[in-house]
């Protein structure tokens, strides 16, 4: 397996840098803030957990960091570059998205879904170089997907279409995957294998991810740090972090427990 | 080649033969399956000349097609002034059709979206009534524009197309249900219906009468310079639509996936507009609204190459909505005599089976 080429000149500075972000919607009449003084990093190889209750600002804060929403005060810097001012090509060659929505692509094949991942890298014409195929038939060794190529995406179950939606995302070769929620309308054991899956790729040095999930059980044992969104604002530090484990109590009920060298979540209700 | 050979594949051939064979070799079955369309597509034309209210041997067609003078000065005229315009209208009208509504339902992700449904149709239809209206033509001249005025007609339609996709689309995004988006299209068609009685309600009675019949829908009766029109809206139109079929690959995923995918979701949506506006906005200029090939066609051509990919997607649709069409206009003439049967009834007996097959293969839409 081959790594990405390295997208960072200095190791030490980090991946993601967001500093002193306001996110929210700005309609003509009214600004709503949803979220304001969050300052936040990213360092490579890292797995962050987003937690908060719904509304709190998840989804808000991740649009914010794809690009897909200005923010409203603050910057976000993605490889020491402001991701507001990347052209849409560029970014996309750097950040890579996953959704809890189901995947419809009516008539396209396992394998034109994740061909799709190479669409910011490949011309107009869609032609693709060997290195488009290279990275294509990497992101299938990596997540599995090979016995599913030649079906129908509407064909698969909910948990191989988010598999093959991760596919697509490897593929794209990002230096930043974003998931929201992937695992939002899995059946329990797909939800093991997708965020399984997701450590697998972190571990072999592919990207850093930031999954937002209501799924704390599962994520957090295997993360480098946990974001708790609530109240306006997104606390964060690793998982043993006592200010992390304070707001992810008062504001999900969930108790951080140390067992066998991880962080496991147990909840009060 | 864009697809990665060497990736093991085990169960999914015995499991998914139908699915597999398409993807075997990339390009293979598929040219395969393509030639074939166009050689169906070949025979449709001949057999498009030969067959009428007088049959022609294919003797005297070549005689009069590949020799400037001599042969039967009536067998001449039948081809050159009836049986070419008709069978080039209708190619050019069934592959433009087709593809407008292959375009519609990237758009909206909706197999049932073509131009009727979304009253797309409707908006040429008052596109051209406005302009006929409006100008010192009467009526009476619909489907005999003559040079500019096969111009002004054409874009008028178009921009009656393009105002409704742009109304449904909108309401699309408001509403996101692909049943409600149906039943909104609908509407607006059936709107944009009323204010042309209106039109026609104060035109003059031979002006109405024409109307009507226009409105029938036929791929009759074109001149030469409304074919050159035609077809090169058709050829503007698909050279767009193929231009844009990496984009639309991306539409497919929805609009946060294809954002993220680096996509411009604003360009793709205003190029594909224009682009299925201006297919049917000349089609319903020429033929009147015709009704089920754009529905219908995308679906035979998806079950021919057996690939969602726009690159293929778009040529067989092209391919396969012309045979159609062809096809269609040959069914029409079955009665024999000078007698021709209603083009919409023939496509609608084509297209409203394909309707009940998607809804009944479909798990119940809008679930997601």
């Amino acid at each position: 397996m081959r790594t990405p080429p390295p997208k960072l000149s200095d190791p030490s500075a980090p991946l993601l840098g967001i500093t002193d972000l306001a996110a929210g919607y700005r309609t003509r009449k009214l600004t709503t803030v949803t979220l304001a003084g969050v300052t936040l990093q990213v360092g490579c190889g890292d797995l962050i957990a987003l937690v908060g209750p719904n509304g709190a600002g998840k989804s808000t804060l991740l649009r914010t960091i794809t690009g897909l929403q200005a923010p409203l005060e603050g910057r976000t810097e993605l490889v020491g570059r402001n991701v507001a001012s990347m052209n849409r090509r560029d970014r996309a060659r750097h950040i890579a998205l996953v959704l809890s929505e189901r995947i419809e692509a009516n008539g396209l094949m396992v394998r034109d879904v994740i061909d799709l991942g190479r669409h910011p890298y490949t011309p107009m014409s869609g032609t693709f170089a060997e290195t488009d195929d290279e990275a294509v038939l990497e992101a299938i060794e990596a997540t599995g997907v090979g016995p599913l190529l030649d079906r129908r995406v509407t064909e698969l179950s909910d948990g191989e279409r988010q598999r093959v939606s991760i596919a697509r995302a490897v593929a794209q070769q990002p230096a930043l995957l974003v998931l929201d929620e992937p695992t939002a309308y899995l059946d329990p054991r797909a939800r093991v294998s997708v965020i399984r899956l997701l450590r697998d790729l972190i571990q072999a040095g592919r990207f850093a991810a930031i999954v937002s999930t209501h799924d704390l059980e599962l994520v957090v044992p295997h993360c480098t740090a946990v974001w708790v969104a609530a109240a306006g604002t997104v606390v964060a530090g690793a998982p043993t972090d006592p200010i992390v484990r304070a707001a992810a109590m008062q504001h999900l009920g969930a108790r951080f427990v140390d067992r066998d060298a991880t962080t496991h979540v147990e909840y009060e209700v | 080649m864009s697809q990665p050979q060497q990736t093991p594949r085990p169960r999914t051939r015995r499991a998914h033969p139908t699915t597999v064979a398409g993807s075997e070799q990339p390009g293979g079955p598929q040219v395969v399956r393509l030639a074939i369309a166009v050689v169906a597509l070949l025979c449709l034309m001949v057999a498009s000349v030969a067959l009428g209210s007088v049959w022609l041997s294919p003797a005297k067609v070549i005689e009069v097609l590949f020799r400037s003078t001599g042969g039967d000065p009536v067998a001449r005229t039948i081809v050159w002034s009836v049986r070419l315009p008709r069978t080039f209208t209708a190619l050019c009208a069934g592959s433009a059709l087709a593809t407008s509504g292959l375009l519609m339902q990237t758009l909206f992700r909706n197999p049932l979206a073509d131009s009727a449904v979304l009253g797309v149709s409707a908006g040429a239809s008052l596109g051209v009534a406005l302009v006929v209206l409006g100008s010192s033509n009467s009526l009476i001249s619909i489907g005999r524009f003559e040079g500019a005025g096969a111009f002004g007609v054409t874009a008028a339609a178009a921009a009656g197309s393009a105002a409704v996709l742009l109304i449904v689309l909108s309401i699309a995004h408001r509403v996101g249900s692909p049943v409600i988006v149906l039943v909104a299209g609908l509407m607006v068609a059936t709107m944009v219906g009323a204010f042309v009685s209106v039109l026609m309600y104060f035109s003059s009675l031979d002006a109405a009468r024409s109307f009507s019949v226009w409105s029938l829908g036929s791929f009759r009766g074109t001149s030469w310079r409304e074919v050159a029109v035609l077809a090169g809206a058709t050829i503007a139109g698909l050279g767009a639509a193929w231009f844009l079929s990496k984009s639309l690959d991306g539409l497919l995923l929805g609009d946060r996936y294809s954002a993220s995918l680096g996509m411009n979701l604003r360009a793709v949506r205003i190029l594909t507009i224009a682009s299925a506006a201006l297919l049917t906005g000349a089609t319903t200029a020429f033929c009147g609204p015709i009704g089920f090939l754009g529905l219908a066609v995308p679906h035979f051509a998806r079950a021919v190459v057996r690939t969602g990919r726009h690159r293929s997607l778009i040529v067989a649709t092209a391919l396969i909505g012309a045979a159609t069409a062809l096809a269609c206009e040959l069914v029409a003439q079955w009665p024999g005599d000078d007698r021709v049967l209603p083009i919409n009834a023939v496509t609608a007996l084509v297209g409203a089976p394909v309707v009940l097959w998607v809804l009944i293969r479909r798990r119940p839409m809008g679930s997601q």
